[in-house]
Order: C-alpha cells, then sequence, then structure tokens
C-alpha cells in the first residue's frame, strides 16, 4: 500500500476521496456531538448529565482534530464549523457532509428516554469504534495518526454505553431491564448498517473498491461487521442483556462515513498570494 | 459573565445542568455554611437513589463520615463546572478566531481536564455510596 505523509504531493483522485472521507467524519463528528447534546434532555441524574456533557466535548474534539488536517490540504474548515453552528439541525449539504443518521429528523426518533441513550453508547458506538478503528491504518499517514487518538478516546464512550446501561437497571430493576431488551434491535440495525453494503454482490458499493485499492479503507464492511458483533455481544452480555439474532441492517440512516456513492468536493482555499 | 458555548442549542441543552446546581460555582464558605451545603445536597441526592435505597438522608441527617464525603462529592461538582466553563471558551476561541493547530490542542488539554474532573466527580460518588444506608 502506498502511503502519504503531510507534504507529500497527492494525486488528484486519491485527494478527492480523501477529502470526502475526511470531510464526513470530522463535519459528523460534530454534528454528532450536537445531537448528543440535545440527549442531555433525558439524563434523570447530575452525574449521567456530566458524563453526557463530557461526550460532546469530546466529539467536537474529534471534529477539530480532523477539521485541522483538512485545512492544512487546503479545505476552508472554517465555513463548516459555522455552518454547524448556525444551522445544527438541518445543515446545508453543500457546505458539510453530515451522515444521514445525524441529522435531527433520523436521529430524534429514536430517542425517548435515558434509556435509549444508554443503548445507542452500548450498541452503535461499538460499530463507530470497530468503522473509525481502519482508519488507523489508513495511507494517508496524518490522518491515520490523528485516528489513533480518535480511537483511544471513542473506548471512553463504550465505557460510557456500558456504564450507564447498568446504572438503569440498578435505579430500575427488572422492569427496567425488560424494557432496555426490548429497545435493542432497534439500535442493532443501525449498527449493523453502519458500515454500508457489503463490498461483493449485487448491492455492492460503487465506491468501496476505489477506497480500498487506495487503502482510504483498509477493511471490508463484511470484517467490520464481524468485529462490531463480537464487540457488542460482549458489551450486552456485561449489562446483562441479550444480543437478538437474525437482525436486518438498516442501511439508509447511513451512519457510516461512506454514507453513498456520492463524492463531494470539499471548498479548496485559494492559495495565499 | 459566565462561559457560554457558540452553539445556542448545545448551551440550551446543557441548561440541564443547572438542576443539579450549577453556577455559579462556587464551594460553601466553610463547614458552617449549613444552609448551602443542604441545598447543594439536595440538588444531587437523586444520585443515589437507587432501587435498594429509595430513602436517601437529608444532608442534616448524614452520618459524620458521609456527610464528609458528601462535601467531597459537592465539591468535585464544583469543579466539573469550572473546568466546563474553560471548556466552552476554548470552544468559543475556535469558532471565533478560527481553527489552528495551537487552539485545537488548547481545547484538547482542557477537554482532558474536563473528563478527569467528570470522572472525579463519578468516584467521589461512589465513596459516598459505600457509607449511605440501604433503605431495603
Amino acid at each position: 500500500m502506498k502511503t502519504y505523509d503531510k507534504g507529500d504531493a497527492l494525486p488528484d483522485d486519491y485527494k478527492k476521496l480523501l477529502l470526502n472521507l475526511m470531510s464526513f467524519q470530522a463535519d459528523s463528528e460534530y454534528g454528532g456531538g450536537q445531537r448528543v447534546a440535545e440527549n442531555m434532555q433525558y439524563a434523570p441524574r447530575p452525574e449521567e448529565a456530566y458524563r453526557l456533557s463530557k461526550k460532546v466535548m469530546e466529539e467536537f474534539g474529534h471534529a477539530y482534530y480532523v477539521w485541522n488536517l483538512m485545512a492544512e490540504l487546503g479545505v476552508d474548515v472554517n465555513v463548516r464549523l459555522r455552518e454547524l453552528i448556525a444551522h445544527p439541525e438541518n445543515p446545508d449539504p453543500k457546505v458539510v457532509n453530515l451522515i444521514n443518521g445525524f441529522r435531527r429528523e433520523n436521529w430524534a426518533p429514536n430517542f425517548d428516554s435515558w434509556q435509549d441513550v444508554a443503548l445507542f453508547s452500548t450498541v452503535v458506538t461499538p460499530a463507530a469504534v470497530a468503522f473509525l478503528g481502519q482508519y488507523q491504518n489508513c495511507s494517508y499517514l496524518p490522518w491515520a495518526r490523528v485516528n489513533v487518538r480518535i480511537h483511544k478516546e471513542e473506548h471512553g464512550h463504550l465505557a460510557f454505553g456500558v456504564w450507564a446501561s447498568k446504572r438503569c437497571i440498578e435505579f430500575g430493576g427488572e422492569a427496567m431491564r425488560a424494557d432496555m431488551q426490548a429497545r435493542v434491535p432497534k439500535f442493532m440495525r443501525i449498527g449493523l448498517g453502519f458500515y454500508g453494503r457489503p463490498s461483493a454482490g449485487a448491492a455492492k458499493s460503487q465506491m468501496f473498491d476505489k477506497y480500498y485499492e487506495y487503502g482510504l479503507k483498509v477493511k471490508k464492511p463484511e470484517e467490520l461487521q464481524a468485529e462490531y458483533l463480537e464487540i457488542v455481544e460482549a458489551r450486552l452480555k456485561e449489562v446483562g442483556l441479550e444480543m437478538p439474532r437474525d437482525i436486518e441492517p438498516d442501511y439508509d440512516m447511513r451512519v457510516g462515513y461512506e454514507a453513498g456513492d456520492e463524492v463531494s468536493s470539499p471548498a479548496i482555499k485559494p492559495a495565499a498570494a | 459573565m459566565a462561559a457560554r458555548f457558540p452553539d445556542p442549542l448545545v448551551e440550551q441543552r446543557h441548561a440541564v445542568l443547572a438542576r443539579y446546581g450549577a453556577e455559579p460555582a462556587t464551594l460553601p464558605a466553610g463547614e458552617a455554611d449549613e444552609a448551602r451545603w443542604t441545598e447543594l445536597w439536595r440538588l444531587l441526592k437523586p444520585d443515589f437513589a437507587t432501587a435498594d435505597r429509595t430513602q436517601v438522608p437529608d444532608f442534616a441527617s448524614l452520618a459524620p463520615a458521609a456527610r464528609e464525603a458528601a462535601r467531597a462529592y459537592i465539591g468535585c461538582r464544583i469543579e466539573a463546572d469550572r473546568l466546563l466553563a474553560r471548556c466552552k471558551e476554548a470552544h468559543s476561541r475556535l469558532a471565533r478566531d478560527g481553527i489552528a493547530t495551537d487552539a485545537v490542542e488548547h481545547y484538547a488539554t482542557v477537554r482532558d481536564a474536563y473528563e478527569d474532573g467528570v470522572m472525579a466527580f463519578g468516584a467521589a460518588r461512589e465513596r459516598l455510596d459505600t457509607l449511605l444506608p440501604k433503605t431495603k
């Protein structure tokens, strides 16, 4: 796999695909942080509220790491931050690459209680951890290094989900456990759809082969899905919940950063005179 | 003036912290300020109302060791609020002055400190939890 480091000349096609993935990651980390902040309304106790607030701050930090790299590649990233601040509920898709799952209209219907918040981190976050984990070994080394840092922090989010879910049961008893078990499938559908469509067959993603060839994605959706299932089963067991079988992935939520086959080109700032 | 997020939505949602006494982030003036400790404890004690502890004592009814641990727990919450304010300021700087390496690293530093503060709040809660009686 050919790799590139800071300052290396990047082939045009490679740079376009790289920036597409980076912009989805950065914009969606920030937009995801805004969605997580919305969920603070469900925090039932002080520690839950503070721990969710901490998660918001971490998501914003991840966006800043990646935006900073994009700025080095000539992208005007400040316009992206401004757009997300000004229009948090429906940012302009011409300005930012926010994944569908983090648009408020798609996100909000999944939540009506704190147990949903806890389960999202227990059941869906492992998908993000597995997905983003692959970027640690991607061909653009500055982005790989930033993702090592992000990956370490995402593990804290996994811990949050298990902690919050256990606390729900500690406070709500067996009735709460049954309630949460019934909510697991809706989040598993999102988790399973995180990686995009399979890498082979009629439903395959049109873009996957190019990302894979360039070393921007280093794992196939099937590999990531297997990794995800292993993590989520262990997490659910830790909480005292069962992993449901035969759940169909929801690809339309596009919580993964591939988010379809269209490749956008983030605006490159004109070179300084 | 208290620090604010540049995002109105994020600021609005963080208002939930006010339920627990967030800001003004000041500790009561010594142990003698019983009324203030009592009020801060009232806001935080739902954190201990587990299924096997349906009644959480008022501040005045806490045993001496639990009272001391409760003061430490309240102190951690106030410290977390102070660290959150620094995060807000760093966040605002990025929104105002633009994304640049030094500002991003500063944000990471203050965010790490906030994270540590929140985890310390949790650890103080766990210590106090062992000192409170169960009611079932």
